[in-house]
């Protein structure tokens, strides 16, 4: 009698192997047919595009899904300026595509993230992007923070900049890559609030690192008053948003005795773009930290000439003692 | 015969205690893999990415890929590495003293040129003989050193390499073109991640063409497939598991990105260790968590390589044995993290785990023998010995199954049903044998380990050649 129940066990359990493996293959065949047809869309979308030609939907086994429809414009879209956006944007109210940007609204998450991929693909601006970079989904969020980036920030820099602090990571990392990409100006009020009154120290680090990358002249101001902080990595930060304005504090600096200051100092001297800075960074090359002196070969080979014969000099002198041992 | 009878019903207890404790182990890392594959799958955003890459804090990304006798792929793997979609990349090839034409092939194909280069880390490592840089492909830095093994260039690499992150691959390996994009993205999301790993795949049977593999398919051999099986059980299980619960320490000496910076302050790759990947991982947590610093290490399904399989049993057979013995050796040195409370989640349940994947051969083994001498001798129930042997053989097909249905859905492979009937029919063969078998050579392992042997052992391949499809 056991010897029955263990046979049915093991063949109910065949049974559920091999069912749960034909479902996923099953999954797998709709979504390759439902790609298969994008692609095909696409393809035809992409020539008329390009040739000015109008653009007729697949019809028959080439029909495509409302759902399908938005995926395919989002994915077509997503790089395109000008001239070209134009006329896809043409081709998406021709077929009424851009109803499909109402569902920003919608109760599912995903169909949310639809309809922003296709308003940032198209780059259509809508009332309702504000709300959605406070979206519950961080999905949402950062298609919402990309979609801003396309259409520009100029009344969401603020909320933007406060997505920082967001709690998921990818937000954080879009936030960040859209306000390094924005033009200094509009951007560098809200930077400055967070520099004045940082909520925390990540934000204050990103807002330095942002600084240093945006070279605006009123947020090396506001960096300058971290430069003399009490954590190394602030002070650090601080010293890559202030390089560009005086070398002679840099060549202070690469002193320091706190080797993540005399590391971004020495990056801060390749930002600076100051030849004359190639001899302090190149005595680097022997500081007692390996970051210091991995950073300073960097910044050698930013500085074009005078910095290419200091590593020239010292890579041949290493590579002979490392010959010799 | 009492006293055989009375050992045969104590490892009997034994045997049984194991299983059930290795199998709810394996039950929780199920749930816990489901619960992870479905969190991935709600944040995938496709074509967000680019908007990531395009920032300036992109981080570069040097490819280490350590090289000792590899003429067969290793122009094949470089062109695929040139190929990828990162923007910011670095490519440092390390010909570990090859004794075949691999030097050589990289000098003709990529026009390579003696040059000059600086190794600001601390790291040490056999002799460097020449540095090369390519006139027609300026990403592409080669280190020709006597040979060291596979660490030793690894480190050599880590010295010389100018990214943020290091990718470390075999030169065997093809990544997905997409694969660091997706793998740099948890940098992004965490920065102060130490190590993320991606999904790795056999090769053999795909179809190549410029290196990229155009087709997906099982290989055609039986050892293939059934390899093909335990590395997505592998890694859509235990990993994709451990993840969920901060307990991955493992990421493939095949494709693994990491932070070079943790790398190299923790002293570079162990040399004196064949399990290196796992070594390195272990020991960079260790040092986080002694120095109170963040511990994360990431495994994502989706970054994906491709490298080959053995398909010969003699090369299989030398594979498992360096494994194990590598598994063996690492928790051996790691011992003092066991059952620490200090280590977390790592020292408390995923040292403890993988104790028990080191001594299963044993006692898969010894169940095996007393199962046969209780049957021979009538002290053991042939309903009983048989219900044993079908459960357990059961669960290993319904995890094959389950990472069988994961990979699917992962990776829109496995299209058509002849592939899915011989991937299925090698799941119930694979019990029968095959199994039987890695037993021997794990158990294999772990005496080579006790006689203190460090060797590789001599790998045969193919090379990619025999998956190149008409190059256009």
């Amino acid at each position: 009698m056991s010897n029955v129940v263990v046979l049915g066990v093991i063949a109910l359990v065949l049974a559920f192997g091999v069912a749960i493996q034909i479902g996923a293959q099953q999954a797998v065949y709709r979504r390759t047919e439902s790609l298969a047809r994008i692609e095909a869309n696409s393809q035809s979308l992409v020539r008329a595009m390009m040739s000015g030609q109008p653009w007729q939907l697949g019809q028959g086994e080439n029909e495509l899904t409302s759902a399908e429809r938005s995926e395919l414009f989002a994915e077509v879209g997503a790089g395109l300026v000008g001239t070209e956006l134009e006329r896809l944007r043409t081709m998406a109210e021709t077929y009424d595509l851009t109803t499909l940007i109402d569902a920003l609204d919608a109760k599912r998450w995903w169909h949310r993230l639809q309809a922003v991929s296709l308003a940032a693909a198209l780059a259509i601006d809508d009332r309702r992007r504000p709300q959605l970079l406070d979206d519950v989904h961080p999905s949402v969020r950062a298609a919402a923070v990309a979609w801003s980036g396309r259409v520009g920030l100029a009344t969401t820099a603020g909320r933007i900049t406060d997505l920082l602090d967001d709690p998921d990571g990818t937000v954080r990392a879009k936030a960040f890559a859209v306000l390094s990409e924005a033009p200094p100006d509009t951007v560098s009020e809200d930077l400055i609030r967070i520099l004045v009154t940082p909520r925390n120290r990540q934000m204050l680090l990103a807002a330095l690192h942002l600084a240093a990358s945006n070279q605006h002249p009123a947020l090396a101001k506001q960096a300058r008053m971290w430069s003399t902080d009490d954590d190394p990595e602030i002070r650090a930060a601080a010293i890559e948003a202030i390089a560009t304005e005086g070398s002679q504090e840099l060549v202070g600096l690469l002193a320091d005795g706190d080797h993540t200051v005399r590391r971004a100092a020495v990056r801060g001297a390749g930002l600076s773009r100051k030849s004359e800075l190639s001899g302090p960074v190149g005595c680097c090359l022997y500081d007692p930290c390996w970051e210091v002196r991995n950073a300073a070969v960097a910044t050698l080979k930013q500085m074009a000439a005078p910095g290419a014969l200091v590593l020239r000099v010292f890579s041949r002198a290493q590579m002979m003692d490392r010959s010799a041992d | 015969m009492t006293d055989l009878a009375a050992w045969l019903a104590a490892f009997e207890t034994v045997s049984i205690a194991f299983f059930l404790v290795v199998g709810a182990f394996q039950l929780v890392l199920m749930i816990t893999a489901g619960l992870e594959l479905r969190h991935l799958r709600r944040h995938l955003v496709p074509g967000l990415d680019r908007w990531v890459l395009r920032s300036p804090t992109t981080p570069t990304i040097s490819c280490l890929v350590p090289a000792y006798n590899e003429a067969a792929s290793i122009t094949e793997t470089v062109w695929a590495m040139l190929a990828l979609d990162y923007p910011r990349l670095q490519i440092v090839v390390i010909n570990d003293g090859s004794s075949d034409d691999t030097m050589q092939l990289l000098i003709e194909s990529f026009d390579l040129r003696p040059t000059l280069g600086i190794d600001p880390t601390p790291l040490t490592y056999k002799p460097v003989v020449e540095l090369y840089r390519s006139e027609t492909t300026p990403r592409l830095l080669v280190i020709d050193k006597t040979n060291g093994g596979k660490s030793d260039a690894l480190n050599a690499g880590l010295g010389y390499a100018e990214g943020r992150l290091v990718c470390a691959v075999d030169a065997d390996t093809i990544l997905e073109p997409d694969a660091l994009s997706k793998l740099s993205s948890a940098f992004h999301d965490n920065p102060n991640i130490l190590a993320a790993g991606g999904s790795v795949r056999p090769i053999n049977g795909c179809a190549v063409s410029q290196g990229r593999v155009i087709d997906r398919k099982l290989p055609t051999s039986f050892l293939g497939t059934v390899q093909a099986i335990e590395y997505s059980r592998a890694f859509l299980f235990g990993r994709l598991g451990w993840n969920r619960v901060g307990g991955n320490i493992l990421i493939s000496g095949a494709f693994g990105l990491f932070s070079r910076r943790a790398v190299v302050d923790a002293g570079g790759y162990m040399t004196s260790t064949v399990g290196e990947d796992l070594e390195l991982i272990l020991r960079l947590r260790r040092r986080a968590m002694d120095m109170n610093q963040s511990d994360h290490v990431w495994f994502g399904p989706e970054p994906m390589a491709w490298t080959e399989v053995p398909e010969s049993v003699r090369t299989l057979a030398r594979q498992r044995n360096r494994w194990h013995r590598g598994l063996v050796d690492v928790l051996w040195c790691h011992r003092g993290m066991f059952g620490r409370p200090r280590y977390g989640i790592v020292g408390t349940v995923v040292l403890p785990f993988y104790l028990l994947e080191a001594i299963a051969p044993i006692v898969e083994l010894l169940g095996m023998v007393v199962g046969i001498v209780g049957l021979a001798t009538g002290l053991m129930k042939p309903s009983l010995f048989s219900s044993f042997i079908l459960a357990a053989y059961g669960f290993g097909f319904l995890l094959s199954s389950i990472s069988g249905a994961y990979e699917s859905r992962l990776d829109m492979g496995q299209t058509s049903e002849t592939r899915l009937a011989r991937r299925v029919l090698i799941q119930i063969l694979e019990q029968f044998g095959y199994r039987q078998l890695t037993v021997v050579w794990r158990l294999w392992g772990i005496v080579s380990w006790l006689r203190g042997s460090k060797e590789w052992g001599e790998q045969t391949r193919k090379g990619l050649q025999a998956n190149l499809v008409a190059k256009t």
